[in-house]
């Protein structure tokens, strides 16, 4: 268990979210420094990514995350300041980071250790960082190494004062110590020097100040200062106001001008003089160049306040949002999914109510009511919806690196293009979209695009294009994948699917070629064609089109052998409400999702042909299996097919695999309905894939047309076969 | 009730210090780059400002110059992270009063927030 002390479930979750925005950050920004190269603004954003991760992740307690980040952003400085150059090599070691500090990021949300191992990883970024210094200070290192830990002349202790110790105006010099764990003692060793600044001047410090600004670690500062004052307590006062000083003391106060440190120091406080002179903070005791200083100040002001409009006027518009928890969204929801049901069952209740009183005020008043209610539902229902939708990029942005991998794992060379990432679509759909799209992406990838040396050779550019696009049509979200790879070869495809035993070499021969192709969408054949380094996850073909039409979408390919190939999958904006056909068999409702309806047609028995043992009809030259919706969902001793009846419908639906034709008896109406699950105590009900609540409160069942198809073919299939 | 301003570019860390404030009797109001602070700053005139170095947009050392600049009395405490000593000592030079560093205990941020505005 990871734990993190004093952090509540909420702190967790902004944390949680923050370090998502800011790995997807570094992450852009790596794939952007890759294709443009070293670019001050990229590396920059890269740059403040890794910090804010940094502090973040301290502050939660995260150790090795916050180590992580913190060796990173020390590379990524050097980068920064060019004194690192960014290369294949760096840019694999910053990409490892960012999976290392996912999987990091994966403990927090989990609380589970990753057992993840960052020594090794930390290690390579210090040697390279260990390396570009090496190589940048070779030529003062001299004086850098050597100075290093220099700290002049020891400061005399308060021991030694051999009687010079007096009151009155002198030269006053002050030992000066931070406590043990005071963060960034040559800060405060600084600020104090800062504050004694203004109060005399400082003839010198140990170390010098430009030891301290170098960031130097200081563990005691030595102070000597001019001092106008009487008594020097003012000067240790102020020295003590500075936070995390343990204490200041005065060691000795020797005569004005009896204090000359050696040549280092005096040089180090003049230069400390000078900036302070600069920034405007006039030295008390030289009154010759106040107004020098006064004016540079003004001045200094002056130019930021110019700054100060320039940038408030390229202020970005931010757009306003808040976040809201998704089951907070469900909640809405669901509440509007009863309302719209309620919606129907009161446009039906004043539909009764118009027939039996036609003429009554009231009734129009109601009419007039529930007219602007059921509007209102419509807008509610629709805004909901919106408050739900989410741009597809936060499923797309995590490709381009994907891609980036997989075409260097290959030796391939790939343009990867996104397009229409504002598109929005549901939250429920994009969180199950995912995998699929991997899938195709990796076999656009794998097995679209060629190798460079096969490119060229086929006269096509080096680099192949994969491109990525999304756009609305209707109600549904389309995502294509097109590459301008080898395309599919049906032939191929025909005699795998023969050689696997799919198919009889007859029925190869048969298949148009585009019947062929969509045969990478049987079980059979894509698993075990496909595996390879590439798409070897195990998911096949097949598994990615179950999961499309678990969503009721569809999948399908258009391919130019040579010239490429485009998947085009069709989704459903939403999964909580559909349109579906409802029906009626035997007095009761089934709904089945527009989508996979084709057309309805009605039938007599004597149109039903008996063909290969099972019942089918004869549609414009095409043979139709028959599927009675009894047969299927029989109750104990309700097997008759009501054979009495003279007249039904076949409602024609279809999916991948085929149409079939379900027979009902009355056709009731088509609508809006609202997705609920069967619940758990139920069970997977075969060839159900939900159910629904009328607007009158009866419960119909939603079918599942891609598992009744494959009921009518397997059967088929069978008796074929016996 | 004083108030300070907490300029952060991370939500995490603005609501760390919010809470840390709120609860010990400051009124907290946030900004999440130097610019948004500026805009604050100008606009409701903080009582103090805990400034992040490393932000988008305007960094917390430029958002020192700016907000100094408006009001030469304002008071700014630069909140950091380990090794940017040399940009704490820039933003002390620019005028900023204090320093507290990230990770932070509760105590010093209260103590460093006390001894600027009590």
């Amino acid at each position: 268990m990871l734990e993190f002390p004093g952090m509540t479930a909420d702190d967790i979750k902004v944390f949680l979210i923050d370090a998502e925005e800011q790995l997807q950050a570094l992450e852009d920004g790596l794939l952007e420094l890759e294709q443009v190269g070293e670019d001050e603004e990229v590396i920059g954003q890269i740059f403040r990514a890794a910090h804010t991760l940094k502090g973040s992740s301290a502050t939660l307690g995260h150790e090795k995350m916050a180590k992580l980040t913190h060796s990173m952003e020390s590379l990524l400085d050097l980068v920064r300041k060019s004194k690192l150059e960014v290369g294949p090599d760096l840019m694999d070691v910053l990409f490892e980071c960012l999976d290392v500090l996912r999987v990091l990021n994966r403990e927090v949300e989990t609380g589970q250790e990753s057992g993840e191992d960052i020594t090794v990883l930390t290690g390579r970024l210090l040697d390279i960082i260990a390396c570009a210094e090496e190589e940048t200070t070779e030529a003062d290192s001299e004086e850098s190494c050597a100075g290093g830990r220099d700290r002049g002349e020891p400061a005399p202790r308060e021991g030694d004062m051999d009687g010079t110790l007096m009151h009155g105006p002198g030269d006053v010099e002050l030992a000066v110590a931070f406590t043990k764990d005071c963060p960034m003692p040559s800060v405060r060793a600084y600020q104090v020097a800062d504050r004694l600044s203004v109060m005399g001047n400082i003839i010198y410090t140990v170390p010098s100040m430009e030891r301290i600004e170098a960031g130097e670690d200081v563990a005691e500062l030595t102070v000597a200062i001019q001092w106008d004052g009487d008594s020097p307590q003012p000067l240790v006062e102020a020295a003590m106001a500075v936070s995390d000083v343990e204490s200041a003391v005065v060691v000795q106060v020797r005569p004005t001008g009896s204090l000359r440190a050696h040549s280092e120091a005096s040089a180090a406080a003049e230069v400390f003089m000078d900036e302070a002179t600069e920034k405007g903070v006039a030295p008390a005791a030289r009154g010759d160049d106040d107004g020098g200083s006064e004016a540079g100040a003004k001045a200094a002001s002056g130019a930021s306040a110019v700054a100060a409009r320039t940038t408030a006027s390229a202020m970005p518009t931010r757009a306003t949002t808040v976040r809201v928890d998704v089951a907070r969204l469900d909640v809405l929801s669901n509440l509007v999914a009863e309302l719209v049901i309620d919606r129907t069952h009161l446009a039906q209740l004043e539909s009764k109510l118009a027939e039996k009183h036609g003429g009554d005020g009231l009734v129009a008043e109601l009419n007039r009511t529930s007219t602007h209610i059921g509007r209102l539902t419509t807008e509610l229902q629709e805004a909901i919806n919106k408050a739900r939708m989410f741009p597809i990029a936060n499923v797309f942005r995590r490709f381009p690196r994907m891609v980036r991998d997989l075409a260097q794992g290959q030796g391939k060379e790939i343009d990867f293009i996104i397009e229409g990432e504002d598109t929005e679509l549901d939250r429920s759909v994009s969180e199950e979209i995912g995998d699929p799209l991997i899938h195709l992406i990796r076999n656009a990838v794998g097995h679209g695009i060629e190798s460079p040396e096969d490119r060229v050779a086929a006269g096509k550019p080096r680099k192949g294009t994969v491109k990525l696009s999304a756009f609305h049509q209707e109600n549904y979200i389309v995502i294509q994948i097109a590459d301008d790879g080898r395309g599919i070869d049906p032939d191929a495809i025909r005699e795998s699917a023969v050689s696997k035993g799919l198919i009889s070499e007859d029925t190869a021969a048969r298949l148009s070629d585009r019947d062929a192709v969509n045969l990478i969408f049987s079980p059979g054949l894509s698993t075990s064609k496909q595996v390879d380094d590439v798409s070897g996850r195990g998911v096949g073909m097949d598994i990615v089109r179950k999961n499309i039409e678990r969503l009721n979408g569809t999948i399908s390919i258009d391919t130019v052998m040579g010239e490429g190939s485009t998947f085009t999958v069709k989704l459903p904006l939403t999964l909580a409400i559909i349109r579906a056909l409802l029906v009626g068999y035997d007095s009761r409702i089934y709904a089945i999702p527009l989508a996979s309806v084709m057309e309805i047609t009605m039938i007599e028995l004597s149109d039903i042909h008996t063909v290969h043992g099972s019942e089918a009809i004869r549609l414009r030259g095409d043979v139709v299996p028959l599927l009675w919706l009894g047969d299927v969902f029989a109750r104990d001793g309700e097997d008759d097919r009501a054979d009495q009846w003279e007249r039904m419908f076949a409602v024609i639906t279809s999916s991948h695999e085929g149409q079939v034709g379900l027979v009902v008896d009355s056709l009731v109406g088509e609508m809006e309905i609202v997705i609920k699950s069967v619940g758990s105590f139920i069970g997977n009900i075969p060839g159900v894939s939900g159910v629904t609540i009328l607007g009158d409160g009866r419960v119909a069942l939603i079918l599942d047309v891609p598992s009744l198809v494959r009921r009518v073919v397997e059967e088929r299939n069978d008796t074929r076969r016996s | 009730m004083p108030t300070v301003l907490v300029v952060d570019d991370a939500a995490f860390m603005r609501m760390r210090a919010g809470k840390l404030l709120s609860q010990n009797g400051y009124e907290v109001i946030e900004a999440e780059n130097g610019l948004d602070a500026l805009n604050q700053y100008t606009e409701h005139n903080p009582d103090l400002v805990l400034m992040d170095i490393t932000m988008p947009v305007m960094d917390g050392l430029t958002a020192v110059r700016e907000i100094r600049g408006v009001d030469p009395e304002a008071k700014i405490i630069m909140v950091s992270a380990m090794g940017q000593q040399a940009m704490v000592i820039e933003a002390i030079k620019l005028g900023a009063k204090d320093f507290i560093v990230k990770p932070y205990e509760p105590d010093s941020v209260l103590a460093s927030v006390k001894k600027l505005i009590g």
